[in-house]
């Protein structure tokens, strides 16, 4: 009687066991979620990170569920390699538009078109770069607001890095010592040359010379380097592209809108 | 008796240790250097995945895990990384096709849909271009096989070519002009030369609005066609070479395209502020306060 009992449980172990298992897994899971909601009502987890972990933890049984199945249930070698590479490619499929934005940043960090503190426009997107992280590359726009930018996105997009290295133009001799190159190199100081366009209404050319050079030799004092223009095309209005140089990249970020202004004021 | 299974997991845990204590004393060591935050974060990054596919190859080793399921695995990361690699490697391709096919050259004057200037460098991931604002701006090389292209450098053979077969804006007054110069150099034919057959010349189209009502009564098209007719007689000397000009379609404004004529790509950049100041005076006389006085 006693063997025969024994006997089953021998047959059954494996079911048994994974029964006790499910059970733990639901009850590890629950206790994982109670104890993760109970730290966010006490504000010691951010509240956004706690639904991300219940996710990761409800996956994570799910996946526990089904290989401890597959483990006790003797479904065959065949059917964990064929679920392996289920899960696996669902996984690799999914996470490859995360993985795009990795190598990205990766190769940005690697090429450097542009570094930090660099005045840019990427795409219809213009201002400071103030860090470029693996997944997004951040930029401080003229509306003082910092704009985060997929790095998958600026591989595909045009972009003008406004940061030029000026040569001391003392130094204009081609046939220098190699010595005084690599010197001449650390001397290099980068200028930002922004520029923008903005149309003039059609009237007397050299009033709006007048005009727009009242501004620009306010404006030298600020920037450090007279802003420059000249006209551009021709339509409803006389378009004139501006030139802003400065040392600091922020500088121009501050003081752009104000010289537009000054501008407008004078013409209407 | 030691188990030797303990041993082997001993192992495994120093040699897991070993290699975090590798990428730890790497990351000490390029804090110390200085280097920009960016990079920082990369390397960083690196190492991490270094690491694990390290600790992943040891593990595999000392557990003798079977090949096949090495093979499946790397087969997996392989498909994702692939994937994601292909943004960049899709740039290095279309740069090499670009230097291979050759749309345009170095030194070439170039328009695309929202950008144009002259080419400086035809990088493996990216295209510059010098602007008119003497910015420079850079182009994927994916995008620039993914777009319509106006290359303005272009070779008298071609434009020859072009006129034979009836069409080519200005041939006739270019052929003049390189005639003219030929008899002035002494030499017999234009296109048997290889000085002046295999010449390069840029040619620049571009447009400008005119708003002709922007006085009353508004400038007729008789006016405009003298003015311009003046000033282009200014602007040949210039250029060496004649301006040419037709109108296009008027929508409240008359478009009027022009095409500049220059031996080299960088005069017409230097020129061109020039022109449109010229232009703007010479067609809008009436604006100008001179004439208003006389």
């Amino acid at each position: 009687m006693i063997e025969e009992i024994l006997n089953v449980i021998q047959k059954s172990w494996k079911l048994v066991m994974f029964f006790v298992l499910l059970v733990s897994i639901f009850i590890f899971q629950r206790f994982i979620q109670s104890t993760v909601k109970k730290a966010a009502n006490e504000n010691r987890i951010p509240a956004d990170v706690v639904n991300g972990i219940i996710v990761l933890i409800r996956f994570g049984s799910a996946i526990g569920v089904l290989y401890s199945a597959v483990y006790f249930l003797e479904f065959g070698e065949s059917a964990s390699i064929s679920l392996s590479l289920f899960l696996g490619s669902i996984v690799s499929f999914a996470s490859m538009y995360t993985i795009q934005n990795f190598v990205s940043g990766i190769y940005i960090v690697i090429t450097r078109p542009f570094k930090v503190n660099d005045f840019v426009k990427i795409g219809n997107s213009e201002g400071v770069v103030t860090e470029i992280s693996l997944n997004y590359t951040s930029i401080l726009n003229f509306e003082g607001i910092l704009e985060l930018i997929p790095n998958k996105r600026i591989l595909n997009s045009t972009f003008i890095n406004y940061d030029q290295k000026i040569k001391d133009p003392n130094k204009k001799n081609q046939r220098l010592e190699w010595t005084e190159k690599i010197k001449s190199t650390l001397n290099e100081e980068e200028v930002t040359r922004y520029s923008f366009i903005w149309g003039a209404p059609l009237i007397d050319y050299k009033e709006i010379k007048s005009k727009l050079n009242t501004v620009c030799e306010k404006y030298e004092s600020i920037f450090g380097y007279k802003p420059e223009y000249f006209p551009f095309t021709i339509n409803h209005r006389l378009e004139f592209c501006f030139v802003l140089s400065s040392n600091q990249p922020i500088t121009i970020l501050k003081y752009k809108t104000n010289f537009l202004d000054d501008i407008v004021e004078l013409f209407h | 008796m030691v188990n030797p299974e303990l041993i082997t997991l001993l192992t495994l845990i120093a040699i897991i240790f070993a290699v975090w204590l590798l990428g730890f004393i790497i990351k000490l060591y390029t804090k110390r250097l200085k280097i920009a935050p960016e990079t920082v974060n990369g390397i960083n990054l690196l190492i991490l995945l270094f690491q694990i596919v390290m600790i992943l190859v040891i593990a595999s080793i000392i557990y003798e895990v079977d090949s096949s399921a090495i093979l499946g695995m790397s087969a997996l990361f392989g498909t994702a990384i692939g994937f994601a690699i292909a943004v960049v490697v899709s740039n290095i391709v279309a740069g090499l096709y670009l230097i291979t096919v050759r749309p345009f050259g170095i030194g070439d004057l170039i328009k695309l849909k929202e950008t144009e200037g002259i080419v400086l460098e035809i990088g493996l991931n990216y295209t510059r271009l010098l602007q008119l604002d003497q910015t420079i701006v850079s182009i994927p090389n994916k995008n620039l096989l993914d777009t319509n292209l106006i290359n303005c450098s272009i070779q008298v053979n071609d434009i020859a070519d072009r006129a034979k077969q009836g069409f080519e804006i200005g041939f006739q007054s270019l052929m003049d002009e390189l005639s003219a110069m030929q008899e002035k150099l002494g030499i017999r034919d234009v296109f048997a030369d290889e000085i002046l057959g295999g010449k390069e010349i840029a040619r620049y189209p571009f447009t400008l609005q005119l708003k002709l009502n922007v006085i009353n009564p508004a400038i007729s098209i008789g006016t405009v066609n003298t003015r311009i007719k003046g000033l282009f007689d200014k602007w040949e000397d210039k250029l060496s070479y004649r301006p040419h000009f037709f109108y296009n379609k008027h929508i409240f404004r008359q478009d009027t395209t022009i095409i500049m004529i220059a031996d080299q790509p960088q005069q017409i950049l230097d020129v061109y502020p020039e022109f449109i100041e010229d232009f703007y005076i010479t067609i809008f006389e009436e604006l100008q306060m001179e004439v208003k006085n006389n």
